[in-house]
């Protein structure tokens, strides 16, 4: 799911509207959990792809 | 001129696998070939910077050029080159420029420097496309910013790119139009202007580029004007391979090494002088938007053969 600029207004529309008080902001964080890492498929995860010597065997 | 270039090939080998981590190179995703990590991984940002798609040109570079490496002629290499080739093709705005830091900014630096980037990379190792860049020559040829020596000088370069791919003469004409701009606009100092004044960096980077200009052409009028702007970088650096950033107009930090490396004697004894001394910029040293730029460099600077000083 990329980011875009349809996207990002509406997260800072929320961040600097009721994102300002810690239960939503908090509440945000775990929908973007739920969403984004815990059971799916492909999950993100932040420290991965780099480069790794073994794709130029490929 | 001899040419002692190990350490700039052994600083830009060091410094590849980071580069190449900024890649997708997951086939089959929608942003294979996108090297801007805060987009395509992070997703943080909302738009993909097209600076970072100069990537194309380190991985031809890697995969034809560099000898005796773990990466030449490595097949995935030239895949993510082609990846990255597309990617650029696919982000252009309709008109052909290229966006920077927002969506639909029409930036000519970006325009400018990834055309030339993008272009090299097919011209190196042979991908078929040629028109598909139509589009971007004709913006480039219509827009211009100046004010900004660099930013020309890579426009020309991008242009004379576009015209050997296509053939097309009025991309050879406008190419030859920015450079005579810059021939005219050249101080008698020898540097030319950033933003009306003198900055030793980026004199660096329009020297790197005039004399990729030069390579191509054969202008002698543009030789004349790489030896006089070498010479004003002469005078810039200090014995440690370093300037002095208070003193340009836009308060650059570093050079870039190649070709002035090659051109002056006392250009490449300071600047090596400084490596050895851990006391130039590297391109380990500069964050992911400005690494690939003075990566490239280092490894024209340290390529081995087939290059012309």
């Amino acid at each position: 799911m990329l980011m875009t600029p349809g996207k990002l207004i509406l997260l800072r529309l929320f961040n600097l509207s009721l994102g300002r008080s810690a239960f939503f902001s908090r509440l945000l964080r775990k929908v973007l959990i739920r969403l984004l890492i815990k059971g799916k498929k492909g999950r993100y995860t932040q420290c991965s792809r780099y480069f790794d010597i073994r794709e130029l065997e490929n | 001129m001899d040419k002692d270039t190990s350490i700039f090939r052994q600083i830009a080998l060091g410094t590849v696998p980071r580069a190449l981590g900024f890649g997708d190179r997951a086939p089959g995703s929608p942003t294979y070939g996108c090297f801007d990590r805060a987009y395509w991984h992070y997703k943080v940002t909302d738009f993909a910077c097209a600076n970072f798609q100069e990537a194309a040109y380190l991985l031809a570079l890697l995969y034809a050029k560099v000898s005796g490496t773990r990466y030449q002629k490595k097949e995935p290499l030239y895949r993510w080159a082609e990846a990255a080739v597309k990617f650029w093709l696919s982000i252009r705005n309709s008109d052909g420029s290229l966006n920077e830091a927002y969506p639909f900014e029409r930036s000519f630096c970006a325009t400018a420097f990834t055309a030339a980037a993008v272009t090299e990379s097919v011209l190196t190792i042979g991908l078929k496309y040629a028109n598909e860049f139509i589009k971007s020559a004709e913006w480039l040829s219509g827009n211009d910013n100046f004010s900004v020596s660099n930013q020309t000088a890579a426009a020309a370069v991008a242009l004379y790119n576009i015209y050997t791919l296509t053939g097309q003469e009025r991309f050879k004409s406008a190419s030859g139009r920015k450079i005579d701009h810059l021939l005219k606009r050249q101080d008698p100092d020898g540097f030319f202007p950033e933003y009306g004044g003198k900055d030793a960096g980026y004199l660096s980077l329009t020297i790197w580029y005039m004399h990729k200009f030069y390579l191509k052409s054969r202008e002698s009028p543009v030789k004349d004007a790489v030896a006089k702007a070498v010479l004003s970088l002469e005078r810039e650096l200090n014995s440690r391979g370093s300037i002095d950033p208070g003193k340009g107009s836009r308060n650059t930090q570093y050079i870039y090494p190649f070709p002035s490396i090659c051109l002056s004697r006392k250009i490449r004894d300071y600047y090596l002088a400084g490596l050895g001394e851990e006391a130039v910029i590297t391109p380990q040293w500069l964050d992911d938007r400005y690494c690939l730029h003075l990566l490239i460099n280092y490894l024209e600077a340290g390529l081995e053969e087939g290059q012309e000083c």
